[in-house]
């Protein structure tokens, strides 16, 4: 599950207990990437503050299945396979329109070619996830101004690079501590939190 | 100036404003770093309670020098230029030591851990660091084994780890915003780590 010694949803006590009860899914289950924080419980509550801020608030103004295309493809490109995978899922269940159309993203996303079916500012930003998640160093302010002249506004763009500095964050607590998707559960709804 | 509108404590109002006045240093002073969050004040509301978590908390055990060193670390393989000045500002004032800050520094920016004033565990750490910052779908469980048997518990392992990873984020706030030094005072810190709602730089 992990390569450092973690502790269950059962033998947890104290603060950890409390935090697990805050974060666990509606079937009790306490994600594996959640679980990974056990011996600092106090770096899971950091977590899931910015998490939850980046992804599921209110606040936010491009819609939460965006968002979550946006975690995806960062995940994809770090290649975090535990990311992938939920967010390949949770973006499905944010998604309102046609199944159809969120696999034919999905399947752009996992195969980097985001081109062919994203069009205008949701295709620049994610350009822009991309370089941010690879190459951060070479981003220019010519950058953002080619993200603006694509119709996103500044507040979107602060809402992309979140996301994507939030999964840079999240895709290195997966790979460098092992998490893996033994004994998961999959979310079975989305919301926006707060 | 950023690339990105951002609003300042003069002009804040409503949330913002009461954020601002959480994180704020001497004479109002805010770090742009966080000035940055001020289209979407909640994101700024996140970012704050990671790094203090991460960073300046009661509960971790490995020594504040030694987190902001890795913070250090990673900033530079990442370029953030931003990131590095701010806190190795805070590594000097935690180290107590500029002769020894000085060489840690040295060995960072030379890219050359093996020369700076670490012990051989502290290094191992410090390599841990860059393989998660710069391939980090690379590590194997060998990484944390060996950390194990250089003497980091798992706990630490976890702390390093977290330092890391939230410095690869905060390190893309910056550069993909465009986030500068000008006007900042270098090393504040919500350093009171006694409180973890205390959001305050001194």
């Amino acid at each position: 599950m992990t390569w450092i010694e973690s502790i269950s949803r059962e033998t947890a006590t104290g603060y950890l207990e409390r935090l697990y009860r805050a974060y666990q899914r509606p079937n009790r289950t306490i994600a594996n990437i959640y679980r990974a924080h056990s011996l600092r419980p106090h770096t899971l509550e950091g977590h899931t503050t910015l998490y939850r801020a980046v992804l599921g608030h209110a606040d936010n103004q491009l819609p939460l299945w965006y968002l979550e295309a946006v975690g995806l493809y960062v995940s994809v490109l770090n290649q975090c396979t535990y990311c992938t995978d939920h967010h390949t899922h949770t973006g499905g269940l944010a998604y309102p329109g046609e199944p159809e159309a969120w696999s034919a993203m999905e399947d752009a996303l996992l195969n980097d070619r985001t081109d062919d079916v994203f069009k205008g500012k949701e295709l620049a930003l994610l350009g822009y996830a991309r370089n941010l998640t690879l190459d951060p160093a070479s981003l220019t302010a010519a950058s953002i101004d080619a993200l603006r002249e694509a119709g996103a506004s500044d507040g979107e763009i602060l809402e992309v690079n979140q996301v994507a500095g939030y999964f840079a964050y999240a895709n290195r607590v997966v790979l460098g501590l092992g998490v893996t998707l033994d004994g998961e559960v999959r979310a079975e709804q989305t919301e926006i939190l707060f | 100036m950023p690339w990105i509108n951002t609003i300042s404590y003069e002009d804040a109002s409503g949330k913002l404003r009461r954020l601002y006045d959480r994180v704020k240093g001497p004479d109002n002073n805010i770090d742009n770093i966080m000035m940055m969050h001020s289209l979407r004040p909640h994101t700024m509301e996140g970012h704050m309670s990671i790094y203090k978590y991460v960073l300046h908390h009661a509960r971790n055990t490995l020594p504040k020098w030694y987190l902001e060193t890795i913070g250090v670390w990673v900033s530079s393989l990442n370029h953030c230029d931003y990131c590095v000045e701010h806190h190795f500002a805070g590594l000097k004032r935690f180290l107590d030591d500029d002769h020894r800050a000085g060489a840690l520094r040295a060995a960072i920016d030379a890219r050359n851990i093996d020369a700076a004033p670490l012990d051989e565990t502290q290094k191992l750490g410090l390599v841990y660091a860059e393989q998660l910052t710069v391939s980090p779908a690379a590590l194997t469980e060998d990484t944390v084994i060996q950390l194990r048997s250089a003497g980091f518990n798992d706990g630490e392992i976890l702390e390093i780890n977290q330092v890391a990873a939230y410095f690869n984020y905060a390190n893309r706030t910056v550069l993909g915003l465009g986030c500068s030094t000008a006007g900042d005072i270098l090393g504040l810190s919500p350093n009171n780590s006694d409180n973890p709602d205390d959001w305050s730089h001194t």
